[in-house]
């Protein structure tokens, strides 16, 4: 199992998207903040005059990086990654020379594991460049850190902050996996993944507008909402509609979450499992 | 249970059906055995191809069942183990060198040997090439790649589907002696797929011509290729044909003279030409190619 592990990740690590759909995460955050740092030297910024930055505040802002992947456009990139991870065995032809020699089942449940493995490797790199390049730019242009800074504190929020944003990560490999898979193409697994992430942000936004709350608590955008409010702010995430208020404890939402993604990795191997490769 | 006897390829009316009622391939049954070289012949879209990805698991089939070493591929995949495959003229990760395919196929299979990778892709011609990138592979290298990719696990059963395409003349000629070499030397099966029926005829013990998705001939070559035509050499063809009368069906093809007789008749078919006085020199069986037999039995087939 190991060996078929090592397979896939030499496969991944070999093919050049994978520079610009998952190391760009640490790449891009190293790069802004390198930018960012430098510019405010040559342009020698004053230090600010407001209210000295609390330790709380600096951990706010360390950890800001861990939204980029779950936005939508880190999404798309995530989403592109994960298609063709699934979606290119077919596209190069390949599931003839690998297909015979493993199980479905074990092939594609360690493409999950490489491509989560990658994609949490890449997270938690750019989480750690964050860090180090926002302490390195105080340090640069005259704002240090704040005193009392506690390497525990950074870990919880760095926790809590990553637990929200893999959450989100791994809907969206579970959208892209199931796009390819069952469309057996990376385009078209990649353009699904990219539906079903912006549709979940309309109806995330708009939905108490057009849907019944029922309806409204059965999709992901207010499960993947709440559970972030959980993890981040320890309380529920309310939507008004307009006779009632949607306001869950977290259990409902991990149980609704884990039903759609579970359901979904469930759907990409059942098909896979029966499909004729040709 | 598998019967330690059991053939080592069996296919038991097996069949594919697509969706729309497309009938690919129809009870195609047949049996091969330890250390054969096996020919699987058949015109375009005759359910051959189709016919192997059942055999590698790759298709279910609709109907029928497709054993190795008496364990059915569906249920026991892990026969698969002991086999190694060529389909589609070798698919690779075109984005990795030619080592790094093998070295992907290798861990998939549970056992990268660096070595044998190395050895399979000298021998295969392909060393100096190892490190460049398969997208810049012609047909003829990937071909050989994927040779060398069917013999990585030290198959059992070596599937090869059309192994000579986009081969030049030598590298047919050292495809053919590479089979044969498993089969002779070491003793593996070999299950030959290939529109090239000189070669087929060359290397394989036993052939099976599919048509339309059904076996409709399975013989040894030797049987395929005997005809009951015999070539009685004489310096006076014409003669001769004027001795036999009308007594067998006989014809002067180029300066032979071809006499349709069984074996069991050769005595009296010399005697007739001897006492006419007409020199005979010898008799023999008249061989017909493969791709003559081939020909007229897909023929036949056709207008049946």
């Amino acid at each position: 199992m190991l060996e078929l592990f090592y397979a896939e990740r030499i496969k991944l690590l070999r093919h050049r998207a994978t520079w610009f759909l998952v190391w760009v995460f640490p790449i891009g955050v190293s790069a802004v903040l390198t930018g960012l740092t430098i510019h405010q030297m040559i342009k020698g910024q004053a230090p600010a005059n407001g209210p000295a930055e609390t330790p709380a505040g600096w951990i706010a802002d360390s950890i800001v990086p861990w939204r980029i992947p779950a936005n939508a456009v880190g999404r798309y990139l995530l989403a592109a990654f994960t298609a063709l991870a699934f979606g290119g065995e077919y596209g190069w032809n390949t599931w003839k020379l690998i297909g015979p020699h493993q199980s479905r089942g074990r092939l594609l449940l360690t493409k999950y594991a490489v491509v989560l493995g990658l994609i949490v490797t890449s997270l938690v790199l750019m989480a750690v460049l964050g860090t180090l390049g926002v302490w390195m730019n105080g340090l640069l242009t005259d704002k240090p850190a704040p005193a009392g800074i506690g390497f525990a504190a950074l870990l919880a929020a760095n926790g809590r902050a990553a637990t929200a944003t893999l959450l989100v990560v791994l809907l969206t490999v579970a959208y892209a996996s199931a796009g390819a898979t069952l469309t057996r193409s990376t385009l078209a697994g990649t353009v699904i993944a990219i539906v079903a992430v912006t549709a979940e942000s309309v109806i995330g936004q708009l939905g108490p507008r057009f849907l019944s709350p029922t309806v409204y608590q059965m999709l992901p955008p207010y499960h993947l909402d709440n559970l972030g409010s959980w993890i981040g702010q320890g309380k529920a995430s309310a939507r008004r509609f307009p006779q009632a208020v949607v306001s869950l404890h977290w259990g409902w939402s991990l149980l609704s979450y884990a039903v759609w993604t579970g359901g979904l990795v469930t759907l990409t191997v059942t098909a896979f499992r029966k499909q004729d490769l040709n | 249970m598998a019967s330690p006897n059991a053939p080592v390829l069996e296919l038991d009316g097996l069949s594919k059906t697509y969706g729309g009622g497309v009938a690919a391939v129809q009870g195609v049954s047949l049996s091969v055995g330890a250390g054969e070289v096996y020919g699987f012949l058949g015109p375009n879209g005759a359910g051959k191809s189709t016919t192997i990805r059942m055999l590698l698991g790759l298709i279910a089939p609709t109907g029928g069942a497709a054993r190795l070493w008496g364990h059915d591929v569906r249920r026991h995949k892990a026969v698969l183990s002991r086999v190694g495959s060529l389909v589609d003229g070798g698919t690779f990760y075109p984005f990795m060198t030619g080592r790094g395919n093998l070295e992907v196929l290798g861990r998939t299979q549970g056992r990268h040997d660096p070595d044998r990778a190395q050895a399979l892709l000298a021998q295969v011609g392909l060393a100096d090439a190892a490190d460049r990138k398969v997208k810049g592979y012609s047909t003829g290298m990937r071909q050989r790649l994927g040779v060398a990719a069917a013999l990585l696990n030290d198959p059992d059963l070596v599937i090869l589907d059309e192994p000579a395409n986009g081969l030049d003349a030598a590298g047919i000629g050292e495809m053919r002696a590479l089979i044969q070499g498993l089969s002779k030397d070491q003793g593996k099966t070999v299950f030959l797929c290939s529109h090239l029926l000189h070669e087929v005829e060359q290397v394989c013990d036993r052939v099976a011509i599919v048509d339309r998705g059904r076996v409709i001939r399975e013989a040894a070559v030797g049987e395929l290729t005997r005809s009951d035509a015999v070539v009685v050499e004489t310096e006076t063809p014409e003669a001769g044909l004027m001795a036999l009368g009308g007594r067998w069906p006989a014809a002067v093809e180029a300066g032979r003279l071809v006499v349709q007789a069984g074996r069991e008749e050769i005595p009296a078919l010399v005697q007739a030409l001897v006492g006419a006085g007409v020199p005979v020199f010898g008799v023999a069986a008249e061989r017909r190619s493969l791709e003559s037999a081939f020909l007229t039995i897909t023929g036949e087939a056709g207008h049946a």
